[in-house]
């Protein structure tokens, strides 16, 4: 049926279809965000300096001055079993070791969501830090320790580390501000330091399960 | 309607090959909005880096070697899309670059839900 051949059709075409309905559909919209977060920018520096030969190098690359490697057991050594592990033993001595300078994260304030180790301390941490479903995962009396999640130049008095996750009644929290002196801090809460100083870091003791995704660190 | 975690993954991966190289500079005025990059940049401070996606995360590993950018003042860093433009601009403790050290910097970037 063509309804531009005439009058008729069109006011039959109106009649099939009937007239509006008295009650309208309502559409709410409801608006999302999506966020660019910029996360903390860490440095680090490793000192080349000693005696071994670094080649190209023109301060260390001295043929038949420069040495192969010096410490045993840890730089590589040709012939040697238990310093010549490729993929284990280094070149160089041992003061080629990376040492983070500064730690830098905006509005002063640290995010970790876990897609990557950067600041887990692995030589402490047993809890899972899963980088692959971005998680941190606890069964009772693991750890999780980071390295400095701030470095700079500025003293640090006062921190308040929130946790999001689940089970987060079984972890026992703690802040240092050198690695060392470790000081207990409540979730949500503002802490000030007994000891102050220029860099942070967080510390997690599980007395149960728990799994967390994300941690946050506000300072000043 | 949600924006899913598959959609923010792929923003993670895009982001990461958007990013294409870091660079130093001296400046240490603090960083606003408007900055269109550093305020003294290190010409030879400006290498590729090294990009990889982590679910929803973006990192970037940027190295400078020994013989690199030496008789500098490592104060002020960014990010660059292939373009030259800025992503970021980073203000810390300064750092004295010399032919005995190697400088390493990762920055890590999220795509998150905000409410």
């Amino acid at each position: 049926m063509g309804i531009t051949t005439s009058g008729t059709d069109i006011q039959q075409t109106r009649d099939e279809i009937g007239s509006e309905p008295s009650v309208q559909g309502i559409y709410k919209i409801k608006t999302e965000t999506v966020a660019v977060e910029e996360g903390p920018t860490l440095s680090k520096s490793r000192s080349i300096a000693g005696d071994v030969m670094i080649w190209g190098n023109d301060d260390f690359g001295v043929w038949n001055s420069s040495k192969w490697g010096s410490a045993p057991d840890i730089t590589f050594i040709l012939g040697n079993t238990l310093a010549a592990i490729l993929g284990t033993s280094k070149l160089g001595d041992q003061s080629s070791e990376y040492v983070v300078w500064r730690v830098t994260n905006p509005n002063k304030t640290y995010h970790e969501r876990f897609g990557f180790d950067t600041f887990n301390d692995t030589d402490v941490t047993t809890a899972d830090w899963d980088t692959d479903n971005q998680k941190l995962d606890f069964t009772n009396a693991e750890i999780a320790q980071s390295i400095q999640v701030y470095k700079g130049t500025a003293t640090i008095t006062k921190a308040t580390m929130s946790l999001t996750g689940t089970g987060t009644t079984n972890l026992a929290l703690q802040l240092s501000t050198d690695g060392s002196s470790w000081e207990n801090v409540t979730d949500g809460t503002q802490h000030t330091f007994t000891t102050t100083g220029t860099a942070l870091y967080f510390k997690i003791t599980a007395s149960g399960v728990a799994s967390l995704t994300k941690i946050q660190i506000a300072y000043q | 309607m949600v924006v899913l975690n598959e959609g923010l993954e792929r923003l993670a991966v895009n982001f990461a090959s958007d990013i294409t190289n870091g660079q130093w500079g001296s400046g240490t005025t603090l960083p606003t909005t408007s900055d269109t990059g550093l305020e003294t940049a290190i010409g030879a401070s400006l290498l590729a880096v090294t990009a990889s996606s982590s679910g929803t995360q973006a990192q970037f590993n940027h190295e400078v070697d020994s013989v690199t950018a030496n008789g500098n003042t490592f104060a002020e860093f960014e990010l660059q899309f292939s373009n030259g433009d800025s992503f970021n601009r980073v203000i810390g403790g300064t750092f004295a670059k010399t032919s005995s050290v190697e400088v390493v910097t990762i920055t890590t970037v999220s795509f998150i839900r905000s409410s």
